[in-house]
This record gives C-alpha cells, structure tokens and sequence, in this order.
C-alpha cells in the first residue's frame, strides 16, 4: 500500500523543451503566424458575409469560416512551397481544418436526418473533444514522440506505474466513455425504438441498465487496461467501505434505489405520479411526470407550473407513490353537480351519460357512469364518472364536462339550484321569557 | 450584487495566473539533469575531480555564454544486445550532460527513435521544419541523408581536420563537403576464448589447424562481414580510383575458400551474427568475428579474462582487411543560428579528445576518434589491438557506401547464393559489380 513514487515530469518538461526548441526556428513560427493569420481572416471575412446570408444561416454558419481557413491555408501552402522553404505545418493546419469541416459537415446532415437536439449535445461533449485530442496527439507527434510521451511513467502507484497515457485514459477516456455510451444506448434505442408491444417507459428503463452496464464494463476495462493491482482496489474498497457506510450512505443509498428501480420498473423515465405522494404540502391532485431517472435523483416536472424537482431515488424505494402509469395508463374523473328539487333524476343521469359518451377525450370502455349520490341541503346531489387516457388532461375535461352540464341543463329546463338559508330572526319582544 | 461575477472572475483569472507561474517554474525548475544518475567511470571521475579541467569549464564558459534547448536524436537499435543500447545511450547522456555542465544556460534534450523508423521520422519532421538539430547515424547512411538534404554539410571552418583520424573524416566527405563527425568507430576483429585457445591462429591456415584439432571456428557467410578475406587474394570492392572493381576470379578464389572453410568439420559459416555471437558465449564456439562494440557483451558473458581479441588471420601473407564504420554526428539542415551555434560546440564537444577517451575507457572497446589519443593504456589493454586493425582496415567513402546500401538486397543474396552453390561466383561478383558500377554512374 506503500508503493507509491513521487510525481516525474521530466517528460512533461522535456516536450515543454522541444516545444520551445520548435518555437524557436523561424520557419516553424512564419507557419505558424501564417496559420493564424489566415484562420483570423477567415473569422474575419466570415463575420463580414454574415448579413448577407442570413437565408442559409443556420446551415452554413459553422461551415464558412472553416472553408475559407481551408482555402487561405492551401493558398499559403502553395505560395510556401514555390518559395521552396517548408510548408509542413501549414499542411496539417489544412488537414485538421478539412477534418473540423468535415465533422460539422455529418453534425448537419445527422441532424438534419434524425431532428435530434442531442446532436449538438454529442457535438459539444464527445466529437469537439475527440478532435480536439486528436489535434494535439498530433501536434505531439510532430514535436517528439507521442509513443514516448504517452508512456513516460508519471508516478507509481500501490506497485503499478502510472504513465501519462494512462492518467489520461483515466480521466478523458473515462469521460468520453460515459459520454459514448449514452450515445450507443441512445442509438439503441433509435434503431430498435422502444418495442412495439409491451410497456415503452419500461424499455426505456431496461437502455438506461444497459448504459450503467455499458459504463460499468467500460471503467472495469480501463483500470484492467491500465494495470492496477485488483487486490489493492479490493483493499481500497473494503477500507473505504466504513466511511461510505457513514460519509456516503445517502449517495450510495440513492444510487442502489435507482439501480432498483429500473430493475423492478416500479417507476421509469415518463410515469406520471401524483406529487402530494414526495411532498406532502402539495395540492393533492398535483400530478408531474419524470422527466430523467439518473444515478442520484430522478427530475420531475410539474403539470401545474412546468417546474421541474429533483427528487433523491430513496424518497420513491421509502415512501408510498401514487403512480398513474404503473400497469394502465387510464385514469378515472368525477364531475359532481346537484339539481333542484323539482327535476327527475332518471332524465339528469340518463343526460349526465350521454354527455360522456359524445366527448372526445373520454373512453367509452369503461363506459361513463352517472350516479345519484345524495339528498343535499338544497339540491338533488349527482356525480358523473368517466375515464380519460391522458392523465394530465384531467382538470381540462373536468371543465370541459361542468360546462357542457350547464349548456345542456339550460336547454332542458333543468334548474341547478344554488345554497338558500331561511333566517328566522328571534327579537326579545316576540319572547316573553326574556 | 452586481459586483459580485467579475469579482468572481477576477478571483478566478488570478488563480488561473498563480497556476500558470506555478506550472511554468515547475517546468523551468525541475531540470531533467539531475534526474538521471551517470555512470562515471574511474576516468571520467578523474577528470571531473581535478580542479584544473574545472577551471577550463569556467574560461569556456564566460567565453562563449551559449544558451538555448538543443535536440539531439539517437537511435534504439533493433539487433542490439540491451545492455550494448544501454551503454551507448549512457554515453551520450553523459557527454550531453557534461556539455550543459559547461555550458549552465544550454539544455541538451535526447531523444531516442527505434532504428526501424529513425530516418523515415527524420525526413517528416523537417517537412515541418521540425525535428532534431543533431543526429546520431551510421556511416553508411551519410550519404542517403546528405544526397536528400537531410543533413547540412559541417562548415569547415568549425572542424580542425587534424583532431580526427583522417580515414574517419574521408569517410563523411562529399565532394569536398564534410557530412559528419565521426563519433564511434567499430572495427571488426577475431574473438577467441581463451580457455580453449591459447593464441589467435595469425593465418587462415593455423586456423584450419586448429579447427582440425577441434576448436570450433564460427565465420561470417555475409558480404561485409566476410570483406576482411577478399584482399588476401588480391581482390578489392572499390580501387583507389574510388570505382568498383571486383575482379571475379580474385573473388571467386576467396568465395571457393571460404566454401572450403564451410566443408571443414571445425569451421561454420553462419549468417546471423547473432546466434554466432550466442554460441560463442555458450562456448559451443571458441573462435568468431566480432565487431568491437560487443565486446563489452562478450566481457560480461564469457568474463573478461577467458575472452581474447585478435586481428583477424592473414591470407597468403596478406593482413585481414575488414571494413571500417561506425556512427557519425551530423547537423540537421534546418536550424536557428543559436541552434547551429550549439549544435556545432556539442558536435566538437561529444568528439574532443577528452569526451572520446572517456567513452573508449568506459567501453574498453571502442576506439577514440581523434587522431591523438594518449591516456592510461592499463584502462584499455585491447586499445592497441584494435588500433593495429583499424591500421589495416578499408574504409568506404561515402559514395562507396552509397552504393552498397542501395543494391544491398542484390549483393547479399547474390554473394550467399554463390557462397552456397547455388550459381558460379562469376556470375554473383558479375552481377554486384554491374549494380555497383550502375549506381555511382547514376550520381
């Protein structure tokens, strides 16, 4: 446990060397200066041209300047090598250029294909990266030897030797993995959909497994690839175990509900759950569907105000959850109205039926019922139930239905009689007893 | 409130600065030099110790205040023994070392390329304008280098021709330009242990006498490792007119000898030096060619006391004549001014008599470079062995190995086939004379 070594960076330092060895000759700073200069004249004539083509924008914004940087540099390599002096650096300039071009180039066509918004997501977080890592391996490579570079130790750690490839395998490689398995998950999920039979939010669950797994298998192959010591991290782990017994409970906690949850599929990504159930000051037919189950927490976002809450996994594995989603997605509504006195109560519920029946949005199987519920202060009391698919169009039929009751009952000459109170007012002269 | 993000951001811009100067005088402060730990022989430590050489250190010093990053490559050979690589990378650490103790303000920054892709990375870089200021190449490739400009002639006014062995410097001179300084010499000589060989057989007949007599004898079949035996028959690769010359019937008495040799129950004629070079360490052979930078191999292996070096064995009364090369120092011909500068002291410095004889005592092997070498025999008894074989030795010029290396393949295979039989040696040494003659006509 003790084997560890302190940093070494004479690699570090020594590419620093070559790098300032490179800087240092002429030829090597005119390429460069010429580089810079056309990719700002590129940036500069770009922003020159944006206002007279604003039609194509969208399509051509990220690809213009990258096309005139291409042609300034090709340009200059032409010029560079009738002069006979070496134009190397401006050719790879060109070539990362033409590669930059011909990835926002996909970017566009992939989104213009699939209508995702997550190809910018992908762009930003796992190509951009990817070729920006790339550029500098590159660039390395030109300055020393990326072999020797990348396997220069760094320090030793429990008895294995830490190289600058692995440190960065670690840290970036790790981070693209999580990134690219979300991607292959989610081009998964695109190829195959979310099955044609069975529950869709279930088969959402069961891609978000195979994107922990796929990023479990992913971080087990990397420490494997880099070598350290599986008994050492078993020790690490046990050690460590204690203070995640009490440190990191919640985390831990909140991660194995997760895990749980997708497994028994008690609750997946789009179920729609009644929120007074997390939160017990909340208006009790408050409804909000998932938006994200992640490791930690799952983000719910409210019907009511479109706000979104971010509910720690274990509040669902501990507490009772009123689910509309669960195995049917059908939810029942009452509408309650009382008429007077006067009017026959077969004629309000055979009318209060047939109103169901006609709308829209309300299920026919099972059939709306209206019942005769109670002899008000004042009114003969009714309730129609009905069923509808979409859960969060509940309030609107709700209104819908009340509406229609009041058109409906005018026109039958149907009174819907509001509270009356007869007050007997007693004064001291009525009462002898006083 | 307001305030607040740019405070943030002030805050944030001078950790980022802090972090910067931090890193940057970490990069500046953890210099590599002392990192690595030099293996300073008795020599080396001698001069280091005498407050004389010190104080030359100072005058040069303040004389000259170079300063700057300096590149030199070298190459990891594929064929060589480990511990030989380990060796002469050592050596040129130490003498990149001791320039940037000299020169406190130069950093000599080495960096080592398999052999496989030494020359093809040399070439990409300096398409960049990139690449090594200095590198460190066998004879036999100055002149691929220097016809493809990718190395700048040595000015000659930096170099005093009478420091070096003139046959050395012929072999780096084109057209009156001088490629290289030469910066290792290797030499080919007999090898023999001792405890089964009392001396070295001085002729081609005491050898086969005492192959008969059961001293295993291991003999190169290649073309340049077998070159030593071709003047005791009056045949020569180049004439002194430096055009190719192989005379077929001189050749073919060599190369029917050397099959001879082969019939000989004692004597084997192999093509890997290799596996010679192991059997003799085994002791299933007593007697080999051997180049002297394996010696210090052949040292450790077989102990220095079983292990004898000798000329190889005259023909007809005619002294071994094997080829001489080695490494050479050239300048890559894109450099800044200070660049040239340095490189030029560090090429003088890694070839001053000084440095050499250092590396000469530390090998117990390789021969210095300089014209004038005098220090403490004792240190290197082989030293006057090897010179006597560098006496005798031939020398290609740098057009000669031009040639060579380009029909290579063709000589090598053409020379084994008639080695084994399999065509008459006329017809072989007809067809490495025409390849030769086709070649050097063509430059």
């Amino acid at each position: 446990m003790t084997d560890t070594s302190p940093l070494d960076l004479n690699t570090i330092q020594a590419l620093g060397f070559e790098l300032i060895h490179g800087l240092e000759r002429p030829s090597v700073l005119g390429q460069l200066l010429i580089s810079a200069i056309a990719i700002a004249s590129a940036i500069l004539v770009n922003q020159k041209l944006k206002p007279w083509l604003p039609k194509y924008d969208h399509w051509l914004a990220p690809l213009i300047p990258i096309t005139i940087s291409i042609m300034l540099l090709v340009i200059a390599g032409f010029f560079y090598r009738a002069l006979g002096t070496k134009f190397g650096l401006i050719n790879k300039a060109a070539e990362l250029a033409a590669l930059l071009w011909m990835i926002n180039y996909s970017m566009i066509l992939i989104k213009h294909f699939t209508q995702s918004n997550r190809v910018n997501f992908y762009k930003r977080r796992l190509v951009l990266p990817v070729f920006i890592a790339f550029s500098a391996f590159s660039l390395t490579d030109l300055i020393s030897d990326r072999t020797q570079v990348f396997n220069a130790d760094l320090f030793r750690l429990f008895g294995t030797n830490i190289t600058i490839g692995d440190l960065i395998l670690i840290t970036f490689g790790l981070y693209w993995w999580i990134i690219l398995s979300s991607l292959l998950t989610e081009f998964l999920q695109w190829s195959f959909g979310l099955g044609s039979t069975g529950n869709p939010q279930s088969n959402k669950g069961f891609y978000i497994l195979i994107r922990y797994a796929l990023i479990g298998l992913g971080s087990f192959v990397i420490i494997g690839y880099v070598g350290i010591n599986p008994t050492v991290f078993g020790l690490i782990t046990g050690g460590l175990s204690v203070g995640l017994g009490l440190g990191l409970k919640e985390v831990v906690s909140n991660f194995a509900s997760g895990i749980w949850l997708l497994i028994e599929g008690a609750l997946k990504p789009g179920d729609i759950i009644n929120l007074s159930s997390i939160d017990q000051s909340k208006d009790p037919y408050e409804i909000g569907f998932i938006s994200h189950l992640g490791l930690r927490a799952a983000t719910i976002v409210s019907y009511s105000d479109n706000s979104e809450r971010i509910v720690p996994n274990q509040t669902f594995f501990t507490n009772q959850i009123q689910t509309y989603t669960r195995s049917q997605n059908i939810i029942a509504r009452k509408v309650w109205i009382g008429v007077s006195y006067g009017s026959n109560p077969i004629q309000v519920i055979e009318l209060l039926e047939q109103l169901g029946s006609d709308h829209p949005r309300i299920l026919n199987t099972p059939r709306p019922k209206a019942y005769f519920t109670t002899y008000g202060e004042s009114s003969l009391n009714f309730c129609l139930k009905f069923w509808i698919k979409e859960i969060s169009d509940g309030l609107t039929v709700s209104s819908e239905i009340n509406c229609q009751i009041w058109e409906l009952f005018q026109d039958k000459g149907i009174e819907i009689p509001f509270p009356q109170a007869v007050v007997h007012m007693v004064t001291p002269d009525q009462d002898p007893g006083i | 409130m307001l305030g607040r993000p740019s405070q943030a951001r002030k805050n944030k811009r001078s950790l980022a600065s802090v972090l910067a100067a931090l890193s940057a005088l970490t990069l500046m402060g953890c210099s590599p030099r002392g990192s690595e730990s030099e293996p300073i022989g008795t020599y080396n430590a001698e001069i280091n110790a005498n407050p004389l050489y010190e104080g030359r250190n100072q005058l040069v010093q303040s004389q000259q205040d170079l300063k700057g990053t300096l590149l030199v490559w070298t190459q990891r050979y594929q064929g060589m023994e480990p511990m030989l690589q380990k060796m002469l990378n050592n050596s040129i650490r130490t003498m990149t070392r001791s320039f940037e103790k000299m020169h406190p303000e130069v950093t000599v920054v080495v960096e080592e390329y398999p052999d496989t892709v030494f020359y093809q990375k040399h070439q990409q870089s300096l398409k960049y304008g990139l690449g090594a200021d200095v590198i460190l190449v066998h004879t036999l490739m100055l002149s691929s280098l220097a016809q493809n400009n990718l190395i700048k002639p040595i000015p000659s006014k930096v170099v005093k021709n009478v420091n070096f062995r003139p046959r050395l410097l012929a072999q780096a001179k084109k057209d009156g330009q001088l490629y290289g300084l030469p910066f290792m010499v290797d030499v080919q000589a007999l090898c023999y242990n001792r405890d089964h060989v009392k001396s070295a057989p001085k002729s081609l007949e005491e050898l086969k006498i005492l192959a008969n007599n059961g001293i295993s004898t291991g003999l190169s079949s290649k073309f340049l490792q077998s070159i030593w035996g071709a003047p005791g028959f009056g045949a020569e690769v180049f004439n002194s007119d430096e055009e190719p010359s192989m005379n077929e019937e001189r050749w073919g008495q060599w190369i029917e000898t050397q099959r001879t040799l082969d019939r000989e129950p004692g004597i084997v004629l192999m093509e890997d030096g290799q596996t010679m070079r192991q059997y003799f360490i085994n002791g299933e052979l007593s007697l080999i060619p051997c180049r002297s930078h394996v010696l210090p191999l052949l040292r450790e292996k077989l102990g220095s006391e079983k292990l004898g070096v000798a000329s190889l064995p005259s023909i007809n009364g005619i002294p071994a004549k094997p080829e001489i090369a080695g490494l050479m120092l050239a300048l890559s011909p894109i450099m800044s001014r200070r660049q040239e500068i340095l490189a030029q002291e560090l090429l003088l410095h890694m070839t001053n008599p000084d440095v050499q004889q250092i590396m000469a005592i530390e090998w117990k092997a390789l021969l210095p470079v300089n014209s004038k070498s005098d220090f403490n025999r004792h240190l290197f008894p082989e030293l006057k062995q090897l010179n006597e074989i560098y006496e005798n030795s031939v020398a290609f010029k740098m057009h000669e190995w031009n040639a060579i290396v380009r029909n290579f393949v063709l000589i090598n295979n053409s020379y084994k086939q008639a080695i084994n039989g399999e065509i008459k040696s006329d017809t072989a040494i007809q067809r490495i004379k025409k390849a030769l003659k086709k070649t050097m006509a063509s430059r």
